[in-house]
């Protein structure tokens, strides 16, 4: 069941009336509730993963007891280890097995050694990297005894399968999120609405420009021999407008639904293409999944100290592994490998907690210099995402070579000129209406103070036409899903 | 919760109700020329052409891809081409064309391949429209699901409603227009034009097996009635069928394995890049010819 989808739409109001006024009495009614309809949203993406999902819930659960009543050293490692082998082994089988086993093959291969490899034809189970990160931070948080084991079964299960961030996050944790499953639920008319404007705004973002940019990467992408450098280029930048409006889309609208229920979830993007350099960039971009890292991963590994060394080997080990969380690909290694590049500067030169504000706070336009310096930042996202989106390395050489050619300021091999143009022109609304809100927690959520009620009408109603309007072209899946 | 549901709700009844009231406005000007408005001439065709008769269901492959004239002259049978669009859905149809089928026609099913590879009973803006700008009365052939997935594109048709474009200077499609079949429903408009600049398109996503199960339901029924059918396969470019040939020879199985009389093979209605004219399933000129003959040499052998 997508966000976007017909289904959705019948299944939030459904749940939303029952968790009022059916459930609203008792708190752990409003728990089960929530519990039983995240299940069912999630069964109705294949029904059999339902089961794992369960599994790794009562799993975690049971480990973060047993860790807590340990009374020895032994016993409290042998649950840990069991939990966090167990849940790195489910995403090691159905995500990273046959990239495992291929690659072995290829690199056996070239050492003239030749292996018929044994690979699974199982499909990956939504939302696994996700579901397996919160029990992940559950579990260590748990051990290293900066929270205490959950005792009730409903409340840790809907921590875990909460629906609006069950199959793409934003990756919770325990800290935040189960206070907030355990405390009475209040009805906050202005949170509500908020949460619907942040919906709909999540549903722009997804299906008037991801899925509008989506159209023509796509077929950029898969047919780049075809094009010149400067339409591969235009590719590429509707796929940096594509990744962003469909991820950042879907987090909107996962915020906007969880507040409908009463319940705040982590941020996950805060208008990350107006970021002046990488690092501000990593601060903005899938927040949850960097804080993730740097919270499990970085600073365990030592963090930034231990001097310099240190701190570009740990700032290397997140980046490639965070590219490496993304997918079994050599792409997505790249693609991390990248970023680790590009915010290595800032890391020797310790600038990397520079701007930490929002670019031109309280003005129209930002100066020359942070011009300049998104830009710059900007388009060194462009040429990561080739890595992200191509289908493998030599592709997106190959892609990034055409594009620093001749051939870069000529446009061909364009079928649909007019499409193209439209979604450009809805870009940059789109660019401009982000600019405005950029100190708001999303775009349009601060139109309430600063537009008249009229003027807020007619953007609130063009905006639901022109979702309604796109959306003739059917569901499209969220990239992310796949992760 | 009472005032959030009710402003809720009186946000959303004005969008509800505009698009109540535009998807029931009769089809714009511009809408009355498009092609699938040729389903009121093609219902016709199959309602009062004498027997006898020879029914062709598809998508366009088939109304891009047949010469009739050429196929009465050879079989001496009167041909009926009902093909319009592949997105109206292979269930639709079938739905929409068994209960013209009389005893002693023979009915020849192209379906495409993508008809295989997707939702068989999935919506689609053709669909939407035929039912509410061409006749509402076809909303019975719809399944529920069907009803469901049309929802989605009923927005886009109510917000098309409005554009002043559908009323004013309309220009009639050279190629898809109501204007482009001829008597026996075949596309001919494009029979003198020059070949247009298109990409080859692979067959994707999953064999769907329940599309072959509603084919054998409407052998059952076409039997029922003492008619015939015979199955065949689209005239498909060649690049494209390369790209697709392992989902291509997943059909032909499909269909020998339940015994269906089979026109060809798959491999034979590979068509020539050079006799294609805008998409990997639209015939030139010399393509139609070329796929018109092929399908009388077999149509030959199994109607003797």
């Amino acid at each position: 069941m997508l966000f976007n989808s017909l289904s959705f739409a019948v299944f939030l109001p459904i749940v939303f009336f029952l968790y009022w006024s059916v459930a609203h009495k008792e708190l752990k009614y409003q728990n089960i509730l929530l519990l039983l309809s995240s299940y069912f949203f999630y069964a109705c993406w294949d029904w059999r993963f339902l089961f794992l999902l369960i599994f790794s819930t009562l799993l975690d659960y049971f480990s973060g007891i047993k860790i807590a009543e340990s009374k020895n050293n032994t016993t409290k490692k042998f649950w840990f280890w069991l939990s966090i082998g167990i849940n790195l082994g489910f995403l090691a089988v159905f995500k990273y097995y046959n990239f495992f086993i291929d690659s072995t093959a290829l690199a056996l291969s070239k050492l003239g050694f030749v292996i018929n490899p044994w690979t699974l034809n199982v499909i990956l189970p939504v939302g696994i990297s996700f579901y397996t990160f919160h029990g992940l931070s559950y579990v260590i948080d748990i051990y290293k005894e900066r929270i205490k084991a959950e005792k009730n079964f409903i409340d840790y299960s809907v921590f875990v399968s909460f629906f609006p961030l069950l199959v793409a996050g934003p990756i919770e944790r325990a800290t935040h999120l189960l206070p907030q499953i355990q405390r009475k639920r209040i009805f906050d008319y202005a949170k509500l609405v908020n949460g619907l404007k942040q919906i709909l705004w999540g549903l722009f973002k997804k299906i008037v420009i991801a899925d509008q940019c989506a159209k023509y990467a796509n077929e950029i992408f898969n047919n780049s021999g075809d094009y010149s450098g400067g339409s591969l280029f235009l590719g590429a930048l509707f796929f940096t407008f594509q990744i962003y409006g469909d991820f950042s889309g879907y987090s909107d609208i996962a915020l906007g639904t969880a507040r409908l229920f009463g319940i705040e979830l982590l941020k996950n993007f805060s208008f990350p293409y107006f970021s002046r350099n990488i690092a501000e960039f990593w601060r903005r971009w899938h927040i949850s999944l960097s804080s993730w890292f740097r919270d499990y991963l970085y600073i365990p590994l030592g963090g930034s100290k231990g001097g310099i060394w240190s701190k570009v080997r740990n700032t290397f080990i997140i980046f490639l592994v965070s590219g490496f969380w993304h997918g079994a690909n050599w792409t997505f290694i790249v693609w991390g490998f990248l970023h680790a590049l590009y915010i290595m500067p800032s890391i020797i030169f310790n600038t990397n907690r520079k701007s930490l504000d929002t670019v031109a706070k309280g003005k129209l336009i930002p100066s020359f210099k942070e011009l300049l310096e998104m830009l710059l930042t900007f388009n060194l996202t462009v040429i990561a995402w080739i890595f992200f989106r191509a289908k493998d390395i030599e592709s997106a050489l190959s892609y990034i070579s055409k594009i620093f050619s001749k051939s870069f300021f000529t446009i061909s091999g364009l079928v649909d000129k007019g499409g193209v143009l439209i979604c450009i022109v809805f870009i940059f609304a789109f660019m401009f209406i982000e600019w405005l809100g950029r100190e708001k927690e999303f775009a349009i959520a601060g139109l309430d103070t600063s537009w008249k009620k009229s003027y807020r009408y007619v953007m609130y109603y063009s905006l639901v036409l022109i979702i309604l309007w796109f959306s003739a072209g059917g569901e499209q899946q969220f990239i992310y899903f796949q992760f | 919760m009472n005032i959030f549901v009710r402003k809720v709700i009186g946000f959303l009844l004005p969008v509800f109700g505009f698009i109540v009231l535009a998807i029931l406005l009769p089809a714009t000007p511009r809408a009355t020329k498009s092609l699938l408005f040729s389903s009121i001439k093609k219902d016709s065709l199959l309602k009062y052409t004498k027997s006898p008769r020879i029914i062709f269901v598809g998508g366009s492959n088939l109304s891009f891809g047949l010469n009739s004239q050429l196929i009465k002259d050879s079989l001496r049978k009167n041909p009926i081409n009902t093909a319009i669009h592949a997105s109206l859905t292979l269930k639709f149809m079938l739905d929409n064309s068994i209960k013209f089928v009389k005893k002693g026609d023979v009915v020849v099913l192209v379906p495409e391949y993508s008809h295989f590879y997707s939702d068989y009973d999935r919506g689609s803006e053709e669909l939407l429209r035929i039912i509410f700008d061409v006749n509402l009365s076809k909303i019975s052939l719809l399944s529920s699901k069907q009803l469901f997935n049309i929802i989605p594109y009923m927005p886009k048709l109510a917000i098309t409603k409005l554009k002043p474009s559908e009323y004013l200077n309309i220009i009639d499609s050279k190629v898809y227009s109501v204007n482009s079949f001829n008597d026996y429903g075949d596309t001919f408009s494009h029979w003198g034009m020059k070949r247009e600049n298109f990409k080859s398109k692979a067959v994707k996503g999953e064999y769907n097996t329940v599309v072959l199960e509603n084919i054998k339901a409407y052998a059952l029924e076409i039997e029922k009635k003492g008619a015939q059918l015979f199955v065949s396969f689209p005239g498909y470019q060649d690049v494209s069928f390369m790209k697709s040939i392992n989902s291509i020879h997943r059909v032909e199985m499909e269909y020998r394995k339940n015994d269906f009389i089979v026109l060809g093979t798959a491999e034979r209605y590979k068509i020539p890049d050079a006799m294609m004219f805008n998409t990997p399933y639209h015939l030139n000129k010399d393509g139609v010819d070329y796929r018109t003959q092929l399908l009388i040499e077999d149509l030959k052998k199994v109607l003797q």
